[in-house]
Order: C-alpha cells, then sequence, then structure tokens
C-alpha cells in the first residue's frame, strides 16, 4: 500500500514535469505561428513581418532583438521599432520611404536610411503602421508591439503600378495650358478609389482632397522651377491596389471626369475643354458695412482662401461692394480688413459656378480684449490663443485655426477684437488647454485657466467618402472645439478641458447624425463616428 | 474509505498516470506536440548591445566615447524566432534619450549623426519633445560625431565607436541650458523702443518689419557691422530670439519690458549692442552669467537710421515709364507684394533698413534685374531708371545630376549706380536635372549642388551670356566633387572667401557658427581669403584632391 503511493506520487511529480515541458513547447511554437501577419484586406499585399516570423519568408534577420537595462536618462518609457524597407519582389529597395506609427493621437514619424528604418518614443499596444515611397504601393497595416525595448519589424513593400496621366483638351492641347491663359488654377487633383465615386466628394478647405485609399497623385505643375512641356505628362498616379481601380478627377472636391485603370495600363488620358473646367469657378460678392453707421466701407479688402493661401482678393468699391471672380468652390476663409476696422476671419461655402451673394458683412471698429493665461495655482503660463467670432459660425464648421497670438512672459494677451461674442481657445507648450467665451472690449480682464485637456479620439467608420464635423458644445451650448474628420483622415482628436458637454456629429450634408452628453474627465474618450 | 477500496483507488491513479506519461512521452519524444508544428531550432547567436550615456559639461570638449559591447544578457527571452540560418549583423541602430539637464526640458532637439571626421551629416532626425527619444537606423561599423542642437540649449558633440557585430547601441544625451542674457532695449525715458514701433505701425504698416534686435561679440563692435542681406545681423555669437520670435512659437516668452534674449554658448565676458541690422546704437559689455542688460537708445536716432530709395521703372525697349509695376524692398528671409508706382513709374520708398535688402520689381510680362540695394545708415539713394525686360525662358539640364539639385544663378553684370549690387536666386530642378528659370537679359553664373542635408557630391558649374542661348535646353555636366571640410574658428569672426583657379567664386561668407561642415569643390587648386572681424584679409592657396581636405580655421 505504502509503494503504490509512493509510485503514484513520483508518477504525479513526473507528469507534472511533462505537462510544463509540452506547455513551454507548445507556447513557443504557437507564437512562431502567430506574430505578425499581413493585416487582413490590404490587397496590397505588403507585409509586416514581425521579428518571429519574418526569418520565414522574407530574409534572414540582420540584427536579433536583445533586452537591456533602462537608460538612466530620465524619459518617459519608450519602446524602439527598427527594421529593414525590402521590395517584396526582392528587387530594389525603396530608398527614400516614409514611414509612421500612429494611433489615437500619438503620431511617431520614422527615420530612414538606405539600409532601413528607425523609431523611437512608441509604447505596448496595436499600432497603424503605414509606409510609402516612391514607385512603390503604400503600405497600411496594424501592428501590435509588447514590452520589450528594441523590436524588429521589416517591412517588405510591393512595386505600385505607375500612370502617366495626362489632362487634354478635346483639340488634344494641353488643359493646363489653356487653362493658364486665362487663371493660374491650382486643384486639379486626381484620386484612386476602389469604388467608382458617383457624387462630388465633401468640400474641404485644403486646396484638394488629397490621396484617397487606392493610390498617391502627384502633379508635374507643383514643383517650383519646373516648366511641363506641353507633351509632357500633367502627373502620375502611382496605384496601391492591383488595377482595376477608378480614377477620378477633381476640381478641389467636385468631379470632372472618371476613368478605370485596367491592370498594366501605363497611361491615362482625361479629355475635357477649359470651358468645363472655368464653368465650375464662381463669382463671389458682398458688401462691407460699417457696424455702427450702417454706412459702406469702401477701400476694404476682402480675401478668400484655401488653407494653402492664395485664392481671390478683391477692394469694394464706394458702394462697400467687393466682387471677386473665378473663386475655386469648396471651402474658403473668408478675411475681410479695412484700415480702422476690426479684421474678420469667418469661413464660407462657395458652390460650383455662377454667384454667390454674401449679402452684408458689417465690421466694428477695433476694440481690445486683455487677459492672463493662469495656471491652477493663479500663476501665469505663456501659451497661443486663437479666437472666432461666434456670429459667424453659421454652419457646422471647424473654429478659426489660421491665426493665433501668444502671450508675454507674464502670460498676458491683448486681442483686437470686433464687438462681438468669441470663443478663445488657448494651448500652452506643455499641452495644457484653456477656453472662455468672452465680448470684445469687455473692460474687464479675461483670464483663462489653463488645464491638462481630455482627449476625444473620434475614429469614422463606414462610408470612406463622407466627411463629418464633430463639435464640443458648453452647458450653453456654445461651441468651444470643433474638428472636420475629412476622406483622407479617418481619425482626429479633440482636446477639451474637463467638464460635462454635448458632443454633435453633423455630415457633409449638415445632418445631425450623432448626438450625446460627454462628460470628459481625466481619461481619453474614443468614439466611433458614422450615419 | 476501507483500506481494499483506497488501494484500488491508487491503482486507478497509477495506471491513468502512467498512460498519461507514456503518451506525453511519445509526443515530446516525436517532436509534433499540438498545437506545435513547427521544428524546434537552436536559438541564435545573439548580438551584443553596447551603450554609452554622455553627459556634456558645459564649454567642454566633445567627450569621445569608446563603449564596450556588453555581453548578451542572461534573461534573454526562450521563445525568440528560429532562424534557418543565423544571419550576421551587419548593421546597428543607434537610440538613446535627449533630456535638460535641471528642469528645463528640450522642445524641439535636432540629432544629426555624421560619419567619421565627415561635415555633412549622414542622417537627422528630430526628437519628440514628449518622449524624448529618438532612433536612427542602419548604421555600419565605425566612427560616428553625434550633434544635438535644441532651442535653449548648449550645442552638444560627442564622438563615438560602433564596434562591429553590434545590433544596438545606446547614447543617451543630455543638454546643458544655454546662458541667457534678457535683454532690454529702451528710451531714455524708459519704454520700449519696441512698444514704439508697434505703436507707430499701427499708422504706417512700412514699420512692421522694423525691429532692433541685439548682437554679442567678443570686442566693441565699429559703428557699422558687415552688409547682411538677412533680416537681422547674422555676424553674432549665438543667436538672438525676440519676442516677436516668442509670438511665433520659437524661444522663452519674455515680460513685456524685453526686447528678446540672448542664447550664448559660453560663459565668458563679451559686446552687447543694440543693431538695426547693420546699424550699431548701442553697446555694453556684459560679464559671464550675466541675466539681464538694459540698452538705451533715443527713437529718434532709431528712425534717423532707416534710409530712402527712390527709383523709376522703365521698360528696356521702348524706355517708357512702367505704371504698372509694383516695387519692395525685402530680406532674404521674407518677402511681399511691394507698393505701386505712380503713373511715371516712379516710387519713394521710406524706412529702407540699413544692410542689404533684395530690390523686388513686379511687372506683368516682363522680368526684373536680380539686385540688390545697399542702404547705408539714413541714407537717400536716388537708383535712377531701372529696365524691366522681356523675360527669357533659360532652360537647361544638369547631366548625371544626382535626383534634385539645388540650382543658384548669380547675375554677373554689375549695375551703374554704386548701391546697387548683382543678386542671385536659387531654386530646386526636376529629378532629372531639368529646370527653366523665367530670368533677364545678361551675365550668370549657375552653381548646381544636391541640397543639404544631402550627402551626394557633385557641383554644375557655368558662366552664360543669354545672347549666346539658343531654343536647344543648356546641358551642363555634373562634375565628381571632393569634400572640403571647413571647421569655424571658436572664439572669432572671419569672413571665408574661396576661389578656384579660374577666379571663380565657390564661397563668401563670414562664419558665424563653430560647426564643422563640407563644401563640395572640384579637385583643383584655389584661393582661400580670411578676413578676421574688424581685421584684414590674409589669403593662401588651398589644394583640394580628389580625396578631399580640411580647412581648421581654428589654428
Amino acid at each position: 500500500m505504502r509503494t503504490l503511493s509512493v509510485v503514484v506520487v513520483l508518477e504525479f511529480v513526473a507528469l507534472i514535469a511533462l505537462v510544463l515541458v509540452w506547455s513551454v513547447t507548445s507556447q513557443a511554437e504557437s507564437m512562431v505561428l502567430g506574430a505578425g501577419p499581413a493585416p487582413a484586406g490590404e490587397r496590397a499585399a505588403a507585409l509586416l513581418q514581425s521579428a518571429a516570423t519574418r526569418q520565414e519568408s522574407v530574409a534572414p534577420a540582420t540584427a536579433p532583438v536583445r533586452r537591456f537595462a533602462a537608460s538612466d536618462v530620465p524619459g518617459a518609457a519608450s519602446v524602439v521599432v527598427h527594421g529593414r524597407l525590402l521590395a517584396a519582389d526582392g528587387g530594389a529597395a525603396p530608398t527614400d520611404a516614409n514611414v509612421s506609427f500612429r494611433r489615437a493621437g500619438l503620431w511617431r514619424s520614422a527615420t530612414t536610411t538606405g539600409e532601413g528604418y528607425a523609431t523611437a518614443g512608441l509604447a505596448a499596444g496595436r499600432w497603424n503602421v503605414q509606409a510609402q515611397a516612391d514607385g512603390f504601393a503604400t503600405y497600411r497595416g496594424e501592428h501590435e508591439l509588447d514590452t520589450s525595448e528594441v523590436q524588429v519589424v521589416d517591412l517588405a513593400l510591393t512595386r505600385a503600378q505607375r500612370v502617366k496621366v495626362f489632362l487634354r483638351t478635346s483639340e488634344g492641347a494641353s488643359l493646363h495650358a489653356a487653362l493658364a491663359k486665362v487663371f493660374a488654377l491650382r486643384g486639379l487633383h486626381v484620386v484612386a478609389t476602389t469604388q467608382a465615386i458617383a457624387r462630388d466628394l465633401p468640400a474641404v478647405e485644403s486646396g484638394s482632397v488629397g490621396d484617397l485609399e487606392a493610390g498617391r497623385y502627384r502633379s508635374a505643375h507643383e514643383r517650383p522651377g519646373t516648366k511641363v512641356g506641353a507633351s509632357d505628362p500633367d502627373g502620375e498616379l502611382q496605384l496601391d491596389r492591383p488595377a482595376p481601380v477608378h480614377a477620378t478627377l477633381l476640381l478641389r472636391h467636385l468631379v470632372l471626369a472618371r476613368q478605370i485603370v485596367a491592370p498594366a495600363q501605363s497611361e491615362l488620358t482625361f479629355t475635357l475643354d477649359a470651358k468645363e473646367v472655368l464653368d465650375r469657378l464662381t463669382t463671389v460678392r458682398l458688401r462691407v458695412l460699417d457696424a455702427v453707421t450702417g454706412q459702406p466701407v469702401s477701400g476694404a479688402f476682402a480675401a478668400l482662401e484655401s488653407s494653402q493661401g492664395g485664392g481671390a482678393r478683391a477692394k469694394t468699391d464706394a458702394d462697400g461692394v467687393a466682387v471677386s471672380e473665378q473663386v475655386p468652390p469648396g471651402l474658403s476663409a473668408l478675411q475681410v480688413n479695412a484700415k480702422g476696422y476690426e479684421s474678420l476671419w469667418t469661413q464660407v461655402r462657395v458652390p460650383a459656378g455662377g454667384t454667390l451673394d454674401l449679402g452684408d458683412v458689417t465690421l466694428h471698429p477695433p476694440v481690445s480684449l486683455r487677459g492672463r493665461l493662469l495656471d491652477g495655482d493663479g500663476k501665469p503660463v505663456s501659451g497661443a490663443l486663437q479666437w472666432t467670432p461666434l456670429d459667424t459660425m453659421t454652419f457646422p464648421r471647424e473654429l478659426v485655426n489660421r491665426r493665433n497670438t501668444s502671450t508675454d512672459g507674464d502670460g498676458e494677451y491683448t486681442l483686437s477684437l470686433g464687438k462681438r461674442r468669441y470663443v478663445i481657445t488657448a494651448r500652452s507648450s506643455d499641452g495644457r488647454v484653456g477656453v472662455a467665451i468672452a465680448e470684445g472690449g469687455a473692460p474687464q480682464a479675461c483670464d483663462i485657466r489653463m488645464v491638462t485637456p481630455v482627449e476625444v479620439f473620434l475614429v469614422a467608420k463606414g462610408d470612406p467618402l463622407v466627411a463629418y464635423v464633430a463639435t464640443v458644445r458648453n452647458h450653453e451650448g456654445v461651441p468651444i472645439a470643433a474638428v472636420r474628420i475629412e476622406p483622407r483622415w479617418r481619425e482626429q482628436v479633440l482636446r477639451v478641458p474637463p467638464g460635462d458637454y454635448t458632443l454633435e456629429v453633423h455630415d457633409d450634408g449638415d445632418r445631425l447624425v450623432h448626438a450625446q452628453k460627454l462628460s470628459a474627465r481625466a481619461a481619453a474618450i474614443t468614439l466611433e463616428v458614422s450615419r | 474509505m476501507s483500506p481494499a477500496r483506497r488501494k484500488g483507488w491508487l491503482v486507478v491513479v497509477a495506471v491513468v498516470q502512467a498512460g498519461l506519461i507514456a503518451w506525453l512521452g511519445f509526443v515530446l519524444m516525436r517532436g509534433d506536440a499540438q498545437p506545435a508544428k513547427v521544428e524546434p531550432a537552436p536559438l541564435p547567436e545573439p548580438a551584443p548591445r553596447a551603450e554609452s550615456i554622455v553627459t556634456q559639461e558645459p564649454a567642454a570638449a566633445a567627450p569621445v566615447v569608446a563603449p564596450t559591447p556588453t555581453p548578451a544578457p542572461p534573461d534573454q527571452p526562450s521563445v525568440l524566432p528560429a532562424p534557418t540560418q543565423p544571419a550576421p549583423v551587419t548593421h546597428a541602430v543607434l537610440m538613446g534619450r535627449v533630456a535638460g539637464k535641471g528642469t528645463k526640458q528640450p522642445r524641439d532637439a535636432a540629432v544629426s549623426l555624421f560619419v567619421g571626421s565627415a561635415g555633412t551629416p549622414t542622417v537627422r532626425t528630430q526628437v519628440p519633445a514628449d518622449t524624448g527619444s529618438y532612433a536612427l537606423p542602419g548604421l555600419a561599423p565605425g566612427s560616428y560625431r553625434l550633434q544635438v542642437n535644441s532651442t535653449g540649449f548648449r550645442d552638444y558633440s560627442a564622438t563615438f565607436e560602433i564596434p562591429a557585430g553590434v545590433a544596438e547601441f545606446r547614447h543617451d544625451v543630455i543638454l546643458t541650458p544655454s546662458w541667457e542674457l534678457r535683454v532690454q532695449i529702451n528710451q531714455p525715458d524708459g519704454t520700449p523702443v519696441h512698444e514704439k514701433f508697434a505703436e507707430l505701425a499701427k499708422l504706417d504698416p512700412l514699420l512692421w518689419r522694423t525691429s532692433l534686435s541685439a548682437v554679442a561679440l567678443f570686442e566693441a563692435p565699429p559703428p557699422l557691422l558687415p552688409p547682411t542681406d538677412m533680416n537681422e545681423s547674422d555676424i553674432g555669437i549665438g543667436r538672438w530670439r525676440g519676442s516677436r520670435d516668442a509670438a511665433f512659437g520659437q524661444g522663452t516668452a519674455l515680460p513685456k519690458r524685453f526686447a528678446g534674449y540672448l542664447e550664448l554658448p559660453n560663459d565668458e565676458p563679451l559686446y552687447v549692442s543694440a543693431v538695426l541690422r547693420t546699424a550699431v546704437l548701442a553697446t555694453e559689455r556684459v560679464e559671464a552669467g550675466q541675466e539681464e542688460l538694459i540698452l538705451t537708445v533715443p527713437f529718434e536716432r532709431v528712425l534717423a537710421t532707416l534710409g530712402t530709395v527712390r527709383l523709376q521703372v522703365i521698360d528696356a525697349a521702348s524706355r517708357r515709364p512702367v505704371a504698372g509695376a509694383r516695387v519692395g524692398l525685402s530680406d532674404a528671409q521674407s518677402s511681399g507684394q511691394g507698393q505701386p508706382v505712380d503713373v511715371q513709374g516712379k516710387i519713394e520708398m521710406r524706412f529702407a533698413r540699413p544692410g542689404l535688402l533684395n530690390l523686388d520689381i513686379q511687372v506683368k510680362d516682363r522680368v526684373a534685374p536680380l539686385l540688390n540695394v545697399e542702404v547705408a545708415p539714413g541714407a537717400t539713394i536716388d537708383l535712377g531708371a531701372i529696365a524691366v525686360h522681356v523675360p527669357i525662358d533659360f532652360k537647361a539640364t544638369l547631366v548625371d545630376a544626382p535626383a534634385e539639385v539645388q540650382v543658384s544663378l548669380v547675375a554677373l553684370d554689375q549695375p551703374a549706380h554704386p548701391a546697387l549690387k548683382a543678386r542671385g536666386t536659387s531654386f530646386g530642378t526636376a529629378r532629372n536635372g531639368e529646370f527653366t528659370a523665367r530670368i533677364a537679359p545678361g551675365r550668370y553664373r549657375l552653381r548646381g549642388t544636391p541640397p543639404f542635408p544631402s550627402t551626394a557630391g557633385g557641383l554644375a558649374v557655368m558662366e552664360f551670356d543669354t545672347q549666346n542661348l539658343t531654343a536647344v535646353p543648356l546641358r551642363v555636366p555634373m562634375q565628381a566633387t571632393a569634400k572640403l571640410k571647413i571647421t569655424p574658428p571658436a572664439n572669432r569672426r572671419v569672413q571665408l572667401a574661396i576661389r578656384d583657379a579660374a577666379g571663380m567664386p565657390h564661397l563668401r561668407r563670414w562664419l558665424s557658427w563653430t560647426t564643422a561642415f563640407d563644401l563640395n569643390l572640384v579637385p583643383g587648386d584655389f584661393t582661400v581669403e580670411i578676413t578676421p572681424f574688424g581685421g584684414t584679409a590674409t589669403s593662401r592657396l588651398l589644394r583640394v584632391p580628389a580625396a578631399g581636405a580640411e580647412l581648421d580655421l581654428r589654428q
């Protein structure tokens, strides 16, 4: 009986030992099998492989990963990721790649050399990885980082189908040359998509909507000092997806022409006459009045610009009327300036073609608003401020974000405003934010409390060609933060002081697609946006 | 439980356990345990790692660090992948942290890595302020110099060796804050001069660009500094951070009474002057480490330093006035729309800042010659008639260009008026080396080099006259070059001019920095002219062989 008991105990110990060995072996092998698969849905077939898998199917490793002691130099814990940039077909590797790691609110750009890339400042977790190189399809994927201080992720890029793009008139002449005779037009852009673009895209304040999911367009006309010959291509489309894809010629967000790019196709010609483009340009009229006397203001300047500047500029006549010709359609920043008046900035929507009458724009005599940025202890904080007149927020849009001023070293600021109500936002170099609602010319100082913000991450889902505007309103319904989510950037972040708010999301048709209470406390908030 | 029953249970347990042991042993012996499907392979030989952590003391020479490769840590992961063949380590990744000494932390640190003694960085990167971490990939074994620059901190430089076989190399950096001398430039009544300028700029926008700055020098300066085409004199030691810079997010915001501050590299006595570009308005000596300085300048004196420039724009062919022209005076760091001329094509431009100013003349379908105006303090200059021409589309191709090349075109025809100087313009070529430039008729010198910070060599040089151009684009060969590494002096300012044997200038500028840099030159003999600030020029011959040469001005 005793012997039998001893045998059972010994067997049990042996069994436990064998189970442990089996467990370790199984774990090791499952890690080899499970690490870093190419992301689902990436038809570009770029390979992203972790250190654990790359030796199986890519190439021998250059450097095994080692752990080592943390740095003595102070700083946040940081994961370094580096790896090789390879051509998936084994040919010449990309030499001028841009590699970035991104996740909610964080963006890390890698440094690249001919031998690979490296980036620091990452942390464990899932990251969106993007790699772009001339002649290669854009790689977009996800990668899970662990807590190891140094990790190797090799990227193998597939070669892009390159398509020379010609913009020609019906007579075979250069469209750009024909347009240049009457108008120095920028904003013609070609986008590549997997689905046909059935309607105009959402209006943007940029010169163009940028590149969409299936390819990148590089205009030959954008390079200063380079003159494009009559027979030269107007640009090149590098496809991120295997053809067929849909190529669409746009004037900012307006669809001008569509084509399908077939596999192995190397040239693409859009044929349309200059008139078809010029007919989409708009005449914009407005009248500038003195807000106090109601009299016309002559000699005022009205400028309509994209976010890259340029655009149309007109001067008001004796009746205060300014007429800007050939304004590209889309969102435009309207600035109205006149000597002895406030400088008014707002945003307008310019439709395609015809005449847009903006009606009367009133300018107030300039008044000052003074105040300070203060921390929680009442100590001054240096920072930058932006201000938006609330009476101009007539449709869902971002706050004015292209002009700012700074405080001095005592945290003091002075704004030159009109006698209107404004939302004033402030940001310090250490990332604190503050918000105030104030009236121009208010006699009392407008001190703004600077606090650590709560980050609200917004991720657009669903139809990739829909744009949204997300607006955070305070308890009075006043917008204190707003951001646009465009087809090319499907993630955005809002930073607001802790508090209770309402979040509204409108689509590009101004339809309210989402509204909710937003209790912004210390922790970041992630919200998905769709309609 | 009865003993018999207990014995029965023990027998059952013993048999079951024996069966499990046998099955597991079989599975493990076969090596195909589920879910594992891959043959286990030996672990790769670990690559060693090296670390160096260096803190640079103020004004210290760059420390040389010879890190020792360390053996692989004993706690290496046991589940590393199994390569079919362990690959040799050929390149390392350099990584580290950049932090400030004390509580102040760098916000815009830039890391540059130089191979060996090269003067051009092989790779550069920005350090994100929120992490203070950097990583540079693909470094072959060898010696390197790491340079770190950040606003508010002294420049950092260190050399080290990355040994062969090292996969990861750590180099952490602790930056020392700069000596920041806060400067007030006040009127005799104690009110800041910049407040007076802000007040006047509301009435006359032409004054918007006008501001005083402070310049630090090793010696008391003469009344006039060397000419500059920059916004502010670039001859001083360290960096001037005006209050306007802080408003645009550069440097530290100061209370309103300060005009700005000087960020100085070393703690040593200096002379600090209030200047309006080249005109010195007041000077005081400061002691090492001094925190504040007040310079007193009467505002009338500032206004008296501003000049006036008059001219008339005429058409080169008809010699008639051009009424639709716009004319502006700008520096190399700014531009503007200019002001309209009158019906006679005439214009008078007030508040011209002393020094070199770009004369920008814009006329539809015409082009003006490339000109600078040298404005003496308080001078009134009548430039007379300046002709605008039908533009010439100068087309050229730089043959064998290494991707994009930066081209400069310098006018060679010296204008008749003594205050006018021929100047240059620069632009990038297409990737195939082609470019088109709209220029006025005349003689030009073309110089094409890969743009900074490219490490590629090659130089295209040619002088041409537009009257000899044909419809066929000019083809200019890129010639093989050698690198001349130039190390500026540490404690004095010199102007360096380098000409080749044919007299063609390749460099002419004041060296206001101390970091070594490379100049690409076609191998040959050159004349080097060195003019110390306030001193006389000396010349010497320099041979630059194909393997390159060094010009160390510290000696």
